[in-house]
């Protein structure tokens, strides 16, 4: 809302510099979103919340301006004659077919206009506001809405044929509007016809059929309150706002109509030589009063200050509240007489909204909770935050990508888009997928820093998007935690996985080589536990990471979170070794894809108790032969290993294993 | 007398040969072997010697502990002496200036530590906290909040949807009446989370960013300490001299509505935040007693913060994951 500062002088006295003023209005509630210098003039540009309609106009904040500083607002002077000046038979003709439509208006015919440019004063102040100057007629309409908040219309009353009727839109209806534009009507929106056609797009653009132009003589002045739903969904299935629609669809005065008439006509009268032709029609007028009854207890109790009864009254009749204050049985109580124009206004609460703002709020104590603490969900262990402390000891850089990604990047991925949660109104093609792994993001991001970094480990924190509805409604959401590793290779990249987990103090996991190629090649396992899996660990296949220009070897995984913090155990401590440890090595040459788990199982299963710790020291490939040197750690906790018992278990281990292909490197030479 | 002189012979020969043992050792090990053997507790010689004094007759006690204490103190010294040279390797003279090795450590996004940060602060006013949906129902984002369809306050433009019900949160306050749902005063939570805005991105704006929504409800609360607690965690966060100021502002889920402003030097004031006293209509709509309980919100971005706090001047680079940028958090 654009306000020259000229202007305003005109309603209140203001002592005050610019920039006093402007923050004084700030801290009062009326936001400042800025202040320019022009000329010899101001121009304030307030943010107003859709609750303030009344601040929609120059005397609204001219209220603000008398309230915040305990002076008096003067508003010009309506005119006094209502009765129709001249004789006519011209006539007002205006069927409201739904009354809930339009609710209030005043209506009148204005004739022996003659239609010519606004004086400079007046086409100067419009232009300051923001509104273009157009004719007398119309400058006017605009003039009082900017000054008193009310949307009016003049209609040419010589090309409006037969009566007036408002009703609804129905749904492919069409009006050309003042702009020249032929609109498409949804259902709903408010219009006006004649005879013949549409002539007026009710609450958003007058028609174009009925427009004001240089020959105009006489004018139907309409000056209505809608119903302020069906103004926003036609601004919105239209896509057009106007001043007008941006003050029709809020909650507008329900009185300010017949002021806003005869404030309109007493500026035509002189400006275009007008006369009233009619009497003027108010429709719903005067409005219903209202009372709030405000306990002062409740005042002072929300607000954490207590304000005197006396400076309560007077802040309320400041904003102009009727204010009477009663002795009930539970206390003191302000009986407030809410004024037309703050539709705003219903509840006890809403009025210590004003008492608070305009008292101050910096000037309250600064006082910290003092009520009780909950006790249920206190002191536990931040999860997320062990998750992302662990991977960060382990070398890897957090990343947040965006959740939102393009149809390109999902197809890259393998993703079918038809399994991808989307947004039904995208903006841009760069976000309208949800994204289906955390993958997205991270390769996006792999791709990104390839051109600096050789070497280097992602990972990232969040949610994942699938298109299953859960129980509660919405679409499942899981969280998850995934990294990449470029550059890296298979035993480093898996390392850092078993010892996440291993320092989230989860054990008993497994990887099962999947059976099915994964999204990201075909070298890739699932992580389990027991028989349930928590996610995928794998190698990225090169005819993926090309497309995200990367051509070192890159591994990852993607863990579910909840799964994670599921199995998570308390940790314990185990008694570290009291005897000394006995270490030796053992070489194998592995037959028939032996995989390395049944071997660790079977030393395991050998060796039982005593086996404190067990290493793969090398892996390597020998004449076509896979051979591997095992690194064994023997203890008890009950005595010093003497040699007898450690050839013992060797023997047993070694016994095992050979029944299961392994066959120890030694043996096989000698 | 004859056990008396072979001691004495003994304590000759065991001094003989451990100068003959000394002399050749060249390995630390050599020299560890050496100091089992002669000082040992078990099995050590000298140990053993001593062992057999209480066996001695009565007149020559006195000087043999004396001469095997003697000999002792010597063979340590020479041990020590030994051992110097061997276990001390000397390195050639450092130039200081040379750098050290570069060591490539993983790090925390800057977003995180804002967030993490936040929490503690809050932490210890007894606040817990928890994420919730992000694909959220239009019911918990806007209706229970006191923005039925169609009402002004809710920005349909500013929406993405996925349907007629389900649509991307625009602020974490979704989470309030969810958490009203299944829990009862007292409340103290944080829902820090994502959330979404259709809007294009440029250096202020991205269609998703995080915000962090907190929420308490007792039968004390009252403006006051909201304010209090707005200004006790501003200046917990950016320093104790910090100049905060808050005025009147209108959301549809609190009433009286605030925002806030943090004075920094070289830009001036700077809005970091929204709150209210929780509007007694959402408080109904959380399955609470309006006329028994009242309670404060508040929202604010972490993205503001850690570009505020970091002098970062793009959002996009708080989201566009280069290391270079990342690397210096």
């Amino acid at each position: 809302m654009k306000v020259p500062l000229s202007w305003l002088k005109e309603y209140v006295e203001i002592k005050e510099g610019t920039e006093r003023l402007a923050e004084d209005l700030l801290l009062s509630g009326t936001k400042v979103e800025s202040v320019e210098k022009e000329k010899e003039d101001v121009i304030f540009d307030f943010e107003i919340t859709p609750n303030r309609s009344d601040c929609l106009s120059i005397i609204g904040i001219a209220r603000e301006v008398a309230a915040i500083y305990n002076r008096r607002l003067t508003v010009p002077a309506a005119f006094s004659e209502t009765q129709k000046e001249i004789e006519s038979t011209k006539k007002i003709n205006l069927a409201v077919l739904d009354k809930s439509l339009c609710p209030y208006y005043s209506i009148g015919i204005i004739d022996e206009l003659k239609v010519s440019q606004s004086p400079m004063w007046l086409s100067e102040r419009l232009e300051k506001s923001g509104i273009r100057s157009l004719s007398n007629i119309v400058d006017i309409t605009n003039y009082v809405m900017t000054e008193t908040g009310q949307p009016m219309h003049a209609f040419d009353y010589d090309k409006i044929k037969g009566k007036m009727v408002l009703r609804s839109s129905k749904e492919g209806e069409a009006v050309t509007t003042l702009d020249g534009v032929e609109r498409k009507l949804p259902s709903g929106a408010i219009i006006i016809e004649d005879s013949e056609k549409l002539i007026d797009l009710a609450g958003l653009m007058g028609g174009a059929s009925s427009e004001i132009d240089k020959n105009t003589k006489t004018v139907v002045l309409h000056v209505p309150v809608y119903d302020s739903l069906s103004v926003r969904r036609a601004s919105q299935a239209l896509g057009l706002r106007t001043e007008a629609s941006n003050r029709f669809e809020k909650k507008l005065d329900p009185a300010a109509h017949r002021y806003a008439f005869e404030r309109a006509y007493s500026l035509m009268k002189p400006l275009a030589g007008g006369k009233l032709a009619s009497t003027i029609e108010s429709v719903g007028y005067p409005a219903k009063e209202h009372y709030v009854k405000l306990p002062l207890s409740l005042v002072s109790d929300t607000l954490g200050v207590t304000i005197a009864e006396k400076e309560v009254c007077s802040i309320l009749s400041r904003l102009n509240f009727e204010t009477k204050l009663e002795s009930q049985a539970e206390g003191k109580t302000v009986i407030v007489g809410v004024p037309s124009f703050r539709t705003d206004i219903h509840e006890p609460i809403d009025l210590i909204e004003e008492i608070g703002r305009i008292y101050g709020y910096n000037k309250f104590p600064k006082t910290l909770p003092v009520g009780p603490l909950p006790t249920s969900e206190l002191n536990y262990i931040d999860f997320e935050r062990k998750v992302k402390q662990i991977l960060i000891s382990l070398g890897l850089q957090e990343i947040y990508s965006s959740t939102l990604t393009s149809l390109l990047t999902v197809e890259d991925l393998g993703f079918d888009s038809e399994e991808c949660l989307r947004v039904a109104n995208r903006l841009i093609f760069d976000y309208e997928y949800l994204r289906p792994t955390l993958l997205v993001g991270i390769l996006l991001a792999a791709k990104l820093n390839i051109e600096n970094f050789k070497k280097f480990s992602l990972f990232e924190l969040g949610r994942v998007f699938t298109k299953d509805i859960g129980k509660n409604g919405l679409p499942n959401q899981p969280k998850k935690i995934a990294a990449i590793f470029v550059d890296s290779d298979f035993r480093s990249a898996k390392g850092a996985l078993e010892t996440f987990l291993k320092k989230l103090n989860i054990s008993g996991f497994t990887f099962k080589q999947l059976t099915e190629t994964s999204r990201f090649g075909k070298e890739a396992s699932m992580v389990l536990i027991g028989t349930g899996s928590i996610g995928e660990f794998g190698k990225i296949d090169s005819s993926i990471l090309g497309k995200f220009e990367i051509s070192s070897p890159t591994f990852w995984f993607e863990l579910d979170l909840e799964a994670l913090q599921a199995r998570q155990k308390e940790k314990r401590y185990t008694q570290i070794p009291k005897f000394p440890v006995v270490k030796e090595e053992l070489s194998l040459f592995l037959q028939n894809n032996l995989p390395f788990q049944s071997i660790s199982e079977s030393i395991k299963n050998s060796a039982g108790n005593n086996l404190y710790k067990m290493s793969l020291f090398e892996d390597t490939n020998i004449k076509g032969q896979r051979s591997v040197l095992i690194g064994l750690e023997y203890y008890s906790q009950k005595n010093t290993l003497d040699k007898k018992l450690v050839t013992k278990i060797r023997g047993k281990i070694l016994t095992d294993l050979k029944k299961i292909g392994a066959q120890p490197r030694t043996s096989n030479l000698s | 007398m004859l056990e008396l002189v072979l001691m004495v012979l003994d304590l000759n020969e065991i001094e003989r040969l451990a100068l003959k043992e000394l002399s050749q050792a060249k390995t630390g090990a050599a020299l560890e072997k050496i100091r089992i053997k002669y000082f040992g507790r078990r099995r050590g010689i000298l140990q053993n010697v001593t062992k057999q004094i209480p066996k001695l007759p009565k007149e020559q006690k006195a000087g043999i502990g004396t001469k095997i204490n003697k000999l002792r103190t010597k063979l340590e010294q020479l041990l020590n002496q030994q051992a110097k040279p061997v276990s001390i390797k000397k390195e050639s003279s450092v130039d200081l200036t040379t750098p050290g090795k570069e060591i490539d450590l993983g790090g925390t996004h800057p977003l995180t530590s804002v967030i993490d940060e936040v929490k503690e602060i809050f932490h210890s006013l007894g606040f817990s906290w928890i994420d919730g949906p992000e694909v959220e129902l239009d019911a918990y984002n806007f209706q229970k909040l006191n923005m039925p369809q169609n009402h002004p306050a809710r920005d349909v433009q500013q929406t993405y949807y996925i349907n007629d019900e389900l649509l991307l949160r625009t602020h974490t306050s979704s989470m309030q009446v969810r958490y009203m749902e299944d829990h009862k005063p007292p409340i103290r939570v944080l829902f820090p989370g994502r959330c979404y805005r259709r809007d294009m991105p440029d250096s202020t704006h991205l269609p998703s960013f995080y915000q962090i929504e907190g929420l308490l409800i007792d039968d004390a609360s009252k403006m006051s300490d909201l304010i209090g607690t707005l200004d006790y965690f501003a200046k917990s966060f950016f320093g104790k001299n910090l100049k905060t100021r808050v005025y009147g502002h209108h959301f549809a889920y609190t009433e009286p509505s605030i925002e806030m402003e943090v004075y920094y030097p070289g830009k001036g004031w700077l809005e970091i935040l929204g709150a209210g006293m929780v509007n007694p209509i959402v408080l109904k709509n959380g399955r609470i007693d309006p006329n028994k309980f009242r309670g404060w919100a508040f929202g604010m971005g972490p993205d503001r913060l850690a570009l505020l706090k970091y002098g970062i001047s793009d959002i996009r680079s708080l989201y566009n994951s280069d290391l270079r940028f990342l690397k210096q958090f």
